[in-house]
């Protein structure tokens, strides 16, 4: 468990601070990787280096330079990340939102309570679930191809 | 003539070879008779003679052999006993027997018993001392039996020899030794004789010991000794042997053919045969027959040379005279007589053919003229075959005159020549033709035309010998010709028959139909075939007089004529064709054909059909006498006016009319006129005179009458000139007279009501079913502009583009149905203005024809008016539209914007308040034990601000939702939908219990979603503000108010002040406190949008503490009149 990886896309620092409190509350101690906006998720997931691929992607969908269902998209779209786990955690339940996120393939689509108990709850759902119960899908390293 | 030395077919020759050959083989015959029987008679003789030889020989050897065998005995008897024991005394003693000595050349010799020569004589032999013992002829001598040896070669003697041997007995007759002579046939001896003697010049003897099949002896020496040929070679020699004696003809062994005889020599059991060859046994008789065969010969030459001789004598004139006939019949020139050589036989023979020469002389004469003078064509061919027997060609051999005339040709073209020659383009059919007819002999006969001389011609052919034909031309153009020009008259008045309007049936004196036209067919409704051997009388037809009744058998036109033998003529028939019920009327005409002896050979029936005419005369009958019933019915008047004399006939109904009696009225024309209106006399007498004069062609005039009474009828008297005389004046004028009164009366009113249409200031038009214009009145031609003429060839489609085709017929059916109709719209006028009309159209029915009767009236001053009411209110319109376009374009906007800010809000708005919500619950967590209870019970608030503010959002949110939401507008089951709707609620407010009730069966049509969510606010309201009280109550329905049926949720809970009612429905708007009720104030907000939505009204009935009743409608008020009452149709808003 504790190998496993966590990357939060979420450009609200407040936002960032709650979640990790919330995991750290109910002692979800894996490291969390955080991207403050969509770029910098994909330049981290599609980068040619040896750090870990995230066990699962939360994403919010208001992001600044590139919005969530576009990093979504993209995601889906590279054969190195399309079996990666992404789970959208946004403060919206606009319908177009739910029915686009799922059209792209999206693993899960969680709605941000206000209540900050009902969040932590959702988060400690969303990390058991993910990191425990989940069987992740068969682990590629990142980097470059290996010549074959 | 082929020269032959011996020409077979010569019947000289003949004749001579078979005279000869009879002569010949007869003395043949006795030649060889003759010859045989001498020789078989010779052959016996010389038999008999050699056998008669032989037995003297054989009896005088076996008296010899006899004398031996005495003295051997005799000497045998003298040997003692002293002699034999002492064998020198033996010896002298036999040598003292000279005798014997004599009998036997070879000497004799006694054994002993035991076989042992003791005595021998002549002692030169030797044999003395020698034994003989196991030797046959000793032993049998030593047994008591005299014998003769088998001839054998002695040794001691070096000759054949053979030994005759006796016993010698004792005293007491028992045999103690034997005595035994030698016969040495190598030296001579008594069978000398045969050696010697010689049997013809080359036969000879033979002595045969046949026991031991030798011969002993012989004529030929060389054959002493010498043994027979085995038994079965030589079949008489084996017969000599078993004991035959005669004569035979046999091989002796060295193959010679000889003639034996044989005789036994019973002493030694031989036997002697004297032979000859045959060769010289026969020579004699060969001698005689070779002279036999000369003489026969001789004979033969002479016989032969003596029928030649005598044959041809007797033959040469008759051969002469076939050699003059072989050259006559070379010869073309005329037969002449044959010399007559002897009056014998031939002399007759020739005397008769020379007869008969005449005759065919004469005969042939005949021929030949027949030949030459005959009018036909005559030629006689040779037909030409191949390898195959195929005719190829034909030689012409003759021809006659009428030939190369019939067929212009000459002799020297023809005779001789190959038809391949004379025609080169003969077809090979005619030399098959030809052929057959030469090869079979079957005649042929046909006819051909010929392109070359442009004739027919019939040819009879024929074979009059092998190989040959001779044809038989006529020229047949005539009767060619004749039969086509009869064929096409044939031809042509079977076509004039085809054609014949008139049917044309021919009868035979039975009355079966023989021949018939087409026409005949048509009428009588029979095909040919089933006309052909029809009868006249045959029931299939029905024949009816002028009267239309049945025609009785015997007046049947064929039957008439029959019996009549008269022609018939115009006899109209009527006729029932067979199967057919129409009647058709025929005029039939017939004759009788008769022969030479007066007897009808056949009818011939010729008829046409008159069927349209007859009916057109009764027609015209029954018009006649309609016509009297009509003057009648009609109450006319009728009179008969003579204008030269001026005297009238007036009916009865005439006077009648004119109320009189018959009797009172004067017959003459002034009583008519008389009667007359004196205004209207003038014109009755002009119009009169018009009609004599020819003006006029007929009378007729309307004028006043008067009756008797005194008071005047209108009459119509109208007339014709019917007869006129010579000069033309008229001598009869026929009429009638009607009285009209009536009429006129009518015409009057009518008049009337014409002047009044006409007149009438509106237009009025009669118009026909088919929108023709019947009539139409001045004001109609006034307004469209039109003369009334030109509008009478128009229809109602020309003048108004309204009531065209459909909608036309549309218009007429609804005046027709409802008898009148009123309606607007605009007409054409003739220089094309558009004139507004109202229309009253009414459906008339008039005389069986139906109109429609239309009162029009220009409405152009109205419609002017009217439409520029219309032009402002348009233009009123437009400017609303306008504005509501705008509006709308400004609403999207907004709608838009809203939508932008909803999505913000939802994103943007609810982070900083999930964030003042974390950190307050983290400040209270994490600072727990600083902060007094009074600050965490600060912080939870900030908290429980923060999610209402969470909610509120969420509902704005909703609520914005509404306005956006789509419609699906559908029917629904309201009932249904409370029922879940209260049914989740209760599951809410799990803690309440909320009596709920719900009135069945209600529906209205509108959008689910958004129905769902406003009937789940105002229930959700219910349950909410029935809570305190003790038994809460939440109830939904349907009621009228204020004359609207309304839906309604009521609950029994706070109420509130009406007071406020209005701003309920705003949103934020709350009528409790926040601690009384919670909410967020969009519920109710959200209920109105939704009903707003569907065009329908919310409003509330409440007072504090008496609960409250929320009443909605959707999508339009229903008029309580209206769903209670009946009547007018519902009205949307």
């Amino acid at each position: 468990m504790t190998s496993k990886v966590i990357m939060l896309v979420e450009d609200n620092q407040s936002d960032i601070e709650l979640t990790k409190r919330a995991f750290l509350k109910h002692h979800i101690s894996n490291e969390l990787l955080i991207a403050h906006d969509g770029q910098e998720a994909l330049d981290y997931l599609f980068a040619t280096d040896t750090s870990p691929m995230p066990a699962v992607v939360l994403l919010d969908l208001k992001l600044p330079r590139v919005d969530g269902l576009e990093v979504l998209r993209r995601i889906r779209d590279d054969e190195r990340t399309r079996r990666l786990p992404v789970v959208i955690l946004t403060s919206s339940k606009e319908e177009p939102d739910v029915i686009k996120s799922y059209d792209l393939g999206v693993n899960s689509y969680i709605r941000k309570p206000v209540d900050f108990v009902q969040f932590s709850n959702a988060i400690q759902t969303l990390g058991l679930y993910w990191l425990v119960l989940n069987e992740s899908p068969p682990q590629r390293s990142k980097g470059p191809e290996e010549e074959s | 003539m082929k020269l032959n030395l011996f020409p077979l077919q010569s019947f000289r020759a003949r004749l001579t070879l078979f005279s000869l050959a009879i002569f010949v083989g007869s003395i043949w015959s006795l030649a060889y008779f003759i010859s045989t029987t001498l020789g078989n008679d010779t052959e016996r003789l010389l038999g008999e003679t050699q056998f008669s030889k032989v037995s003297i020989v054989a009896e005088d050897i076996d008296q010899k052999l006899n004398t031996r065998f005495q003295a051997l005995e005799r000497t045998a008897q003298k040997v003692t006993a002293a002699q034999l024991s002492d064998p020198k005394a033996l010896q002298a003693s036999l040598e003292d027997r000279p005798a014997v000595d004599v009998l036997f050349n070879g000497g004799f010799y006694v054994a002993d018993f035991n076989g042992k020569v003791i005595a021998d004589f002549p002692l030169s032999t030797g044999r003395l001392g020698l034994n003989y013992s196991g030797r046959d002829y000793i032993e049998n001598a030593l047994k008591g039996i005299n014998n003769v040896s088998k001839p054998f070669f002695g040794a001691t003697l070096g000759a054949p020899i053979f030994v005759m041997i006796v016993p010698i007995r004792d005293a007491q007759g028992k045999v103690v030794a034997a005595l035994a002579g030698v016969i040495n046939l190598g030296k001579p001896n008594f069978l000398n004789k045969i050696a010697t003697v010689r049997e013809g010049k080359t036969g000879g003897y033979l002595l045969v010991a046949p026991q031991y099949r030798l011969v002993i002896t012989a004529t030929d020496k060389t054959r002493i000794m010498e043994p027979l040929p085995a038994k079965g070679v030589l079949p008489l020699i084996d017969r000599f042997i078993e004991g035959y004696e005669g004569t035979g003809v046999t091989l002796n062994p060295r193959g010679v053919e000889v003639l034996t005889s044989a005789k036994r020599i019973p002493t030694a059991g031989w036997y002697l045969v004297a032979s000859l060859p045959t060769e010289e046994v026969y020579a004699p008789i060969r001698a005689m027959q070779r002279r036999v065969l000369v003489i026969s010969i001789f004979l033969t030459v002479f016989a032969g040379f003596l029928t030649w001789w005598m044959l041809r004598r007797q033959l040469d004139p008759v051969l002469k005279i076939a050699k003059i006939l072989a050259t006559l019949s070379n010869a073309t020139g005329p037969l002449q007589p044959l010399p007559i050589v002897r009056k014998d036989e031939i002399g007759d023979l020739i005397g008769g053919f020379n007869q008969l020469m005449g005759t065919l002389a004469e005969s042939e004469e005949r021929f030949k003229l027949l030949f030459t003078s005959i009018d036909q064509g005559m030629a006689l061919h040779e037909i030409i075959v191949d390898a195959t027997g195929k005719p190829v060609d034909y030689v012409f051999i003759d021809i006659n005159g009428s030939y190369t005339r019939l067929l212009g040709v000459t002799r020297e073209m023809c005779i001789g020549k190959r038809i391949t020659e004379v025609m080169p383009k003969v077809e090979q059919y005619w030399i098959d033709l030809f052929g057959k007819v030469a090869l079979t002999g079957k005649p042929s006969y046909y006819e051909n035309y010929l392109e070359t001389t442009g004739k027919y011609y019939s040819t009879y052919s024929f074979s009059p010998k092998k190989n040959q034909f001779a044809v038989l031309v006529n020229d047949i153009s005539e009767r060619k010709i004749a039969e086509e020009k009869k064929r096409i008259s044939e031809m042509r008045y079977r076509d004039l028959l085809a054609n014949l309007e008139t049917g044309v049936v021919i009868h035979a004196p039975d009355t079966s139909i023989t021949m018939n036209n087409p026409r005949a067919s048509e009428l009588l409704g029979l095909s040919d075939d089933q006309l052909k051997g029809k009868e006249a009388i045959d029931p299939a037809w029905t024949f009816l007089d002028e009267g239309k009744n049945p025609l009785p058998l015997e007046m049947y036109p064929v039957n008439r004529i029959l019996s009549s033998k008269q022609a018939i003529k115009n006899k109209l028939l009527g006729i029932y064709q067979p199967g057919k019920t129409e009647l058709i009327w025929l005029i039939v005409n017939g004759f009788p054909s008769l022969n030479n002896a007066g007897e009808i050979s056949e009818i011939v029936i010729s008829f046409f059909d008159v069927t349209e005419r007859v009916l057109a005369e009764n027609a015209l009958r029954k018009i006649q006498q309609g016509f009297e019933f009509a003057v009648q019915g009609a109450q006319l008047g009728v009179w008969d006016l003579n204008p030269q004399t001026g005297a009238v006939i007036y009916s009865n109904l005439w006077a009648q009319m004119m109320g009189y009696s018959p009797e009172e009225v004067e017959p003459n024309i002034d009583f008519f006129m008389q009667h007359i209106h004196p205004d209207d006399l003038a014109s009755v007498k002009e119009r009169l005179a018009d009609h004599l004069e020819g003006r006029k062609s007929s009378y007729e005039s309307e004028h006043r009458f008067r009756t008797k009474s005194g008071r005047y009828l209108w009459v119509m008297d109208r007339g014709k000139i019917v007869e006129s005389d010579q000069e033309g004046h008229p001598i009869r004028v026929t009429g009638i007279i009607a009285d009209i009164t009536k009429l006129k009366d009518t015409e009057k009113f009518l008049l009337l009501t014409r002047l009044s249409v006409e007149s009438a200031s509106d237009a009025f038009y009669w118009i026909k079913p088919d929108g023709h214009f019947v009539n139409v009145n001045e004001a109609a031609c006034r307004m469209l502009g039109y003369t009334r003429e030109e509008l009478l060839q128009l229809s109602v489609s020309d003048l108004d583009e309204n009531y065209r085709g459909e909608s036309w017929s549309n218009h007429y059916s609804q005046v027709k149905s409802f008898g009148s109709v009123n309606i607007e719209t605009v007409h054409r006028a003739k220089n094309g203005e558009l004139i507004p009309v109202e229309i009253a159209a009414n459906y008339i029915q008039f005389e069986g024809e139906e109109y429609n009767c239309a009162f029009v009236r220009d409405i152009s001053d109205r419609k002017l008016a009217e439409e520029k009411l219309r032009e402002s209110e348009k233009k009123q319109s437009e400017i609303l539209e306008q504005r509501v376009r705008d509006r709308t374009i400004q609403m999207e906007a907004a709608n838009k914007e809203l939508e932008a800010f909803a999505y913000s809000v939802s994103h943007d708005l609810r982070a900083p308040l999930r964030g003042i919500d974390g950190w307050s619950l983290a400040l209270s967590e994490d600072y727990r034990d600083k902060l007094d209870e009074k600050a965490i019970n600060y912080l939870d608030r900030v908290r429980s601000e923060t999610q209402r503010m969470g909610r509120l959002i969420d509902d704005v949110l909703k609520l914005s939702l509404l306005s956006r939401a789509w419609m699906k507008p559908q029917s629904l089951n309201l009932s249904a939908m409370a029922q879940t709707v209260t049914e989740r609620l209760q599951g809410l407010f799990a803690t309440r219990e909320v009596h709920v009730q719900i009135q069945p069966g209600l529906s209205a049509n509108g959008d689910f979603s958004l129905v769902e969510i406003g009937l789940t606010n105002l229930f959700e309201n219910a349950f909410k503000f029935t809570e305190g009280v003790p038994v809460a109550k939440v109830e939904f329905g349907q009621e009228p108010v204020d004359g609207v049926l309304a839906f309604f949720v009521r609950d029994n809970g706070a109420g509130f002040d009406m007071a406020y009612a209005s701003k309920l429905f705003g949103a934020f708007q709350r009528m409790h406190t926040q601690a009384e009720f919670a909410g967020t104030g969009i519920g109710l907000a959200t209920v109105q949008r939704v009903i707003n939505r569907h065009g329908g009204r919310v409003w509330v009935d409440t007072k504090p503490g008496m609960g409250a009743t929320f009443y909605f409608t959707l999508g339009g008020d229903y008029d309580i009149q209206s769903n209670y009452a009946g009547g007018r149709q519902p009205k949307r808003h």
